[in-house]
C-alpha cells in the first residue's frame, strides 16, 4: 500500500499541463482576435486615407460591418467567453454547468461569425474547454462532434461560394508591402501557436486519460484483492459455523438422544435379564423405560426446536410473518400486504418453518427478479387445505425456470404433501397448497 | 423579499424610463447628396430641392430631423460613400450614382424596398417604366428614381434649312439620318475640302441602341455579337464615316455649327435652350433636339440614367428613411421641384404630363419638337444602360475592340465579332 501511494505520487499532473494549455489558448485567441479586429480598423483607416475605399469594396462580395461596432462587439463577446471559462469549473452550481457551455459556443460562435469566418480557431478553445469538463457535461460527445464539424465548416472559403461574406483577409492585404510582411507573419506564427497549443491540449488530455485509466486498474485490481480475502474469510467462517452446528449437533444427539438410549439400552437389557424371574420388576422397569422414551422424544423435540430460525422461536409464525412483512415495508420501494386467515390453526413447526422460508423466498424473487411494487400475501384454510398465494406485480415471465429457490420450495412442499403452481403470465403467482393434519384446525365445526 | 421587490421595482421604473427616453427620441435621419447636378451641366439647384423637401418632411413629421453634409461635389460623392460605408457612417437614405448602384446592391449595402413598397400600395406603374427599372436589381426594388436624363439628337435647324431639308420629325429611322447626312456632308465654298458635316459623336453604342440590341443577357453573364443586328449596326457606322471621306469632326467644328446632328442628353437641352446659356453655346445658329433615330420609326433609340436615392440596409431608422425616400420620389411636389430647380425629368409619369409643367417647358423652350408624347415615349421605352456589376469594364472593351474593327475595316467581321464575343464572354464568367 505505501509503496502504491509512492507511485501515485510520483505520477505527472497532466491536468494541471491541461489547464496550463487552457490559458494558453484562451491567451493567444485574445491576440489573435486583438490583431484581427484592430488590423480591420487600421485597414479601414488607411483605406479612407488613401483614397482607395471604391476599389477595396468592389473587391468584396458584402459590405463589411462596421469596423468600430465590429472591435467593441468582438471584445465584449470574446469578454462573456472567458469570463464563462473561468466560472465553469469542476463541481461549480449545476446552473453554471448549463450556461456556461452554452454561452461559450454562442460566443464563440458569433465571434467566429463576426470574423467572416477568416479566423475559427476560437472554435478549438471552446472545443478543449468542453473536453476539459466532459464527465461533467451529458451530451459531451455530441457536442464535441458538433464543434468539431463547426470547424471544419466555418471557413470562409467553403461557405463564401454560397453565401456573399466579407471577405476580411482583404484588410491585411492593403498595407503597404513591408509592413504587410511583418503583419502577415504575426498572423501565421500567432495562429500557428493556437494551432500547437490546442495539440499539446489533446496530448496531455490522451497521457491524462491514459493515466486515470492505469489508476482505474489499478484500483479495480486492489477491490479485487480485498473481495477474493474476503471471499476467503467467508468461507472459513463459513466452515467454522459449520463445523460448530456439527458440535453442536452431536452434543444435542450425544446429550439427549445418546442420553436417552443408553438408558433405554440399559433398561431394555435389565429387562431381557429379569423377565424371566421377575415379570413384575420388568414390568416396572419397563415403565421406566417408557418415561425415558418419551421424554427422550420430548429431548429431540427440544432440540429441534432449537434449529428453528430464530424469529420463528421469538414470536411466532404470524408474529414472525408480519414483522417480515413490516420489515419488507420499510424498504420504502415496495408495498407488501398481509392476509392472515389462519385464526384457529395450530401448525406442525416443520410446516410453519417451510411456510414461512417459502414467504421469504417468494417475496425476495417478487423484488429481486419481478421488480414489483405490490405484492399480495394471503394465507387461508379451504377445503382442510393450508393455502399460500403470493401475488405480485412485477414483469413476470414467459416460461419458468427453476431456479435453486423453486426447486428448493417445490421440495419443501412435496416433504409436507402439498402441492406448488406458479403462472407468471400476469406478475408472478405463486400457489402453494398444503394437506392440513387432525388436530391442527379448533375450528367447531369441525372438530364437532 | 424586501430586497427582492425593491429591486424589482427599481428594474421596472428603469424599463419605463428608458421607454419614455425612446419614445420621445428625435430621429436624426443622415442624408447622402451632392450640391452639383447628375447630369454635368450647370446651373442645378440640388440643394433648393432638398431643402424644400426636408422643410415639408420635417413639418409633416416633428419627431424627425434630417441632416446632411453639404458642400460634396459629384465627382467625389461616390468615393465619399464608398468611404462611409467602410467605416459604417453611411448616412440612412443617400443619392446613388448610376455606376454605384449594382456595386451597392450587390454588396447588400442596400435596403431592399420591397416589402415597404408592397405594404405602402406604391404602384410602379406611376413612374416611368425605364425610371423604375433602373433601381431593380435580380428583380428586387433597391432603390427609388429622383429624376431621369435621356439621350436626344441635336439638331442645328439653320444648317438644315440652308441646304433645304425638312427638320426630322420623332419618328425618324436612322436610313432617314443617314440619308440627311449624306446630303450635308457637302463641301459648300468649293475650296475642295468638306466643311459640313453629317454628325458629331454618334457612335457605336447609339447605333446599337439605333437598332434595338441587346448586347448581354439579363444577368450579364453572356454576351452575343455575332448576330446580324450588330453586324447591321457596324456597318452602319462604316457608312456613316465614310461619308466625312477621313475627315475628323472635332467639337470645335460642332460649337461653330458646322454639324448637322450630335447626341445630346435632355439635361443638356434644358441647361443650354433657355435664355442666358443659349448667348453663351450655340448662339450662332437656330437648335432644337429630336429623339434618336432606330432602326424601324416605333422602337425608340434612347438611352435614358436615372439618379436613384436608397436606403442603407444597416440604417436604424429605415421607417423613418423609407418616409423621407417616399416623400423624395414619390411625392408630386419634391418631383416638380426636380423639373423647376433641376435639368432632369421627374420620375412621375403624372408630372411630366402636368399641364404646368408642359407650360413651363414652351415657355422655357419656345418653339420645339420636344413635345409631351415625345417625353413620355422616350422615357417609357428608353434603354438603360449596365445592370450587372462588370457592365462598365466590359463595355468599355467591347466599344474599344469594335471600333478598332471599323477603323481597320476588316473583311472578316464576322469572325472578329466572334472572337471579341469569346474574350468578352471569358471576362463575364
Amino acid at each position: 500500500m505505501v509503496e502504491d501511494g509512492v507511485a501515485i505520487m510520483e505520477q505527472i499532473n497532466w491536468g494541471k499541463y491541461m489547464e496550463r494549455a487552457r490559458i494558453g489558448l484562451a491567451s493567444i485567441n485574445f491576440l489573435v482576435i486583438l490583431m484581427y479586429i484592430s488590423i480591420i480598423l487600421l485597414g479601414t483607416r488607411y483605406v479612407i486615407d488613401a483614397q482607395m475605399g471604391k476599389e477595396f469594396l468592389s473587391g468584396m462580395s458584402r459590405i463589411p460591418s462596421s469596423p468600430v461596432l465590429l472591435y467593441w462587439t468582438t471584445l465584449g463577446m470574446y469578454g462573456i467567453l472567458v469570463g464563462s471559462l473561468h466560472v465553469w469549473k469542476e463541481g461549480s452550481h449545476p446552473m453554471a454547468s448549463t450556461i456556461c457551455p452554452a454561452l461559450e459556443i454562442i460566443m464563440c460562435l458569433m465571434i467566429v461569425s463576426n470574423m467572416s469566418m477568416v479566423y475559427n480557431g476560437v472554435i478549438l478553445l471552446v472545443f478543449s474547454d468542453i473536453l476539459y469538463h466532459k464527465r461533467e457535461e451529458k451530451y459531451g460527445y455530441l457536442i464535441l462532434t458538433l464543434l468539431a464539424m463547426s470547424f471544419f465548416l466555418c471557413n470562409y472559403d467553403f461557405v463564401s461560394s454560397f453565401l456573399p461574406m466579407t471577405d476580411i483577409s482583404q484588410y491585411f492585404d492593403v498595407f503597404p508591402s513591408n509592413s504587410h510582411v511583418i503583419i502577415q507573419m504575426v498572423r501565421s506564427v500567432l495562429e500557428t501557436s493556437n494551432m500547437t497549443i490546442f495539440i499539446v491540449f489533446l496530448l496531455c488530455y490522451i497521457a491524462n486519460q491514459l493515466q486515470e485509466k492505469e489508476n482505474i486498474q489499478k484500483e479495480l485490481d486492489m477491490i479485487q484483492n480485498v473481495n477474493q480475502q474476503l471471499q476467503n474469510y467467508a468461507e472459513i467462517s463459513e466452515k467454522l459455523g459449520e463445523t460448530n452446528e456439527r458440535k453442536r449437533l452431536a452434543r444435542e444427539i450425544h446429550d439427549t438422544l445418546g442420553h436417552a438410549l443408553t438408558g433405554i439400552a440399559a433398561g431394555v437389557d435389565a429387562c431381557i435379564a429379569m423377565i424371566d424371574r421377575n415379570p413384575e420388576a420388568t414390568k416396572k422397569q419397563l415403565f421406566v423405560i417408557s418415561r425415558v422414551v418419551r421424554q427422550g422424544i420430548g429431548d429431540v423435540r427440544n432440540s429441534l426446536n432449537k434449529l428453528r430460525p430464530g424469529a420463528l422461536e421469538e414470536k411466532g409464525f404470524k408474529g414472525s410473518v408480519e414483522n417480515m412483512v413490516h420489515e419488507l415495508n420499510s424498504l420504502g420501494n415496495i408495498s407488501v400486504k398481509l392476509n392472515y386467515e389462519l385464526e384457529n390453526v395450530d401448525l406442525e413447526k416443520t410446516k410453519e418453518d417451510a411456510l414461512f422460508r417459502m414467504i421469504q423466498e417468494s417475496t425476495t424473487n417478487s423484488i429481486r427478479h419481478g421488480h414489483a411494487r405490490n405484492v399480495n400475501v394471503h394465507l387461508f384454510i379451504q377445503e382442510h387445505m393450508l393455502c399460500l398465494e403470493i401475488q405480485d406485480d412485477g414483469v413476470g415471465c414467459d416460461t419458468i425456470k427453476y431456479g435453486y429457490g423453486l426447486k428448493q420450495m417445490n421440495e419443501r412442499v412435496s416433504i409436507l404433501g402439498g402441492m406448488v403452481e406458479f403462472n407468471g403470465e400476469n406478475g408472478f403467482l405463486t400457489k402453494i397448497r398444503i394437506p392440513l393434519q387432525k388436530g391442527e384446525i379448533h375450528d367447531q365445526s369441525i372438530n364437532s | 423579499m424586501n430586497m427582492l421587490k425593491r429591486t424589482v421595482l427599481l428594474c421596472v421604473t428603469m424599463c419605463l424610463s428608458l421607454l419614455g427616453i425612446g419614445c420621445n427620441r428625435k430621429v436624426e435621419l443622415r442624408l447622402g447628396v451632392f450640391v452639383d447636378s447628375n447630369w454635368d451641366v450647370p446651373g442645378s439647384e440640388m440643394y433648393t430641392i432638398i431643402d424644400r423637401v426636408i422643410e415639408r418632411f420635417e413639418d409633416a413629421h416633428p419627431n424627425i430631423h434630417v441632416t446632411y453634409d453639404s458642400g460634396i461635389r459629384k465627382d467625389d460623392y461616390s468615393s465619399r460613400l464608398m468611404n462611409a460605408f467602410l467605416s459604417g457612417t453611411e448616412p440612412d437614405v443617400f443619392l446613388i450614382l448610376d455606376e454605384d448602384f449594382i456595386t451597392l446592391s450587390s454588396l447588400g449595402g442596400l435596403y431592399s424596398l420591397d416589402g415597404k413598397m408592397e405594404k405602402d400600395a406604391i404602384e410602379t406603374d406611376q413612374f416611368f417604366s425605364s425610371a423604375i427599372h433602373a433601381g431593380m436589381y435580380h428583380g428586387h426594388c433597391y432603390a427609388l428614381p429622383l429624376e431621369s436624363n435621356a439621350t436626344m439628337m441635336f439638331v442645328n435647324k439653320t444648317l438644315l434649312s440652308q441646304l433645304g431639308i425638312d427638320m426630322p420629325s420623332n419618328d425618324w429611322t436612322l436610313d432617314d439620318f443617314l440619308d440627311i447626312c449624306e446630303q450635308i456632308t457637302t463641301d459648300t465654298d468649293g475650296n475642295g475640302t468638306i466643311d459640313v458635316f453629317g454628325c458629331y459623336n454618334y457612335t457605336w453604342l447609339d447605333a446599337v441602341y439605333g437598332y434595338n440590341i441587346d448586347l448581354f443577357n439579363e444577368d450579364g453573364t453572356k454576351c452575343t455579337l455575332d448576330t446580324a443586328e450588330v453586324r447591321s449596326s457596324i456597318s452602319f457606322i462604316q457608312k456613316l464615316q465614310e461619308l466625312n471621306s477621313g475627315y475628323q469632326v472635332t467639337a470645335n467644328m460642332f460649337d461653330q455649327g458646322k454639324v448637322a446632328f450630335a447626341p445630346m442628353t435632355f439635361a443638356q437641352y434644358r441647361t443650354y435652350k433657355p435664355y442666358p446659356w443659349r448667348i453663351k453655346k450655340y448662339s450662332a445658329f437656330e437648335w432644337d433636339v429630336v429623339a434618336m433615330p432606330s432602326n424601324d420609326n416605333n422602337s425608340n433609340a434612347s438611352q435614358v440614367s436615372t439618379l436613384l436615392a436608397g436606403i442603407s440596409s444597416r440604417s436604424y431608422n429605415k421607417s423613418e428613411a423609407w418616409m423621407f425616400l417616399k416623400e423624395l420620389s414619390f411625392s408630386k411636389e419634391t418631383q416638380q421641384d426636380i423639373m423647376l430647380y433641376s435639368q432632369g425629368l421627374s420620375v412621375l409619369k403624372e408630372v411630366v404630363s402636368d399641364s404646368f409643367i408642359s407650360e413651363l417647358l414652351k415657355e422655357d423652350m419656345g418653339d420645339t419638337m420636344v413635345d409631351l408624347s415625345v417625353l413620355n415615349d422616350v422615357m417609357e421605352n428608353g434603354k438603360k444602360a449596365g445592370g450587372f456589376l462588370k457592365y462598365d469594364e466590359v463595355i468599355s472593351m467591347i466599344t474599344s475592340d469594335v471600333e478598332d474593327l471599323i477603323r481597320n475595316d476588316d473583311s472578316d467581321i464576322e469572325l472578329q465579332l466572334l472572337r471579341i464575343q469569346k474574350s468578352i464572354n471569358r471576362v463575364l464568367n
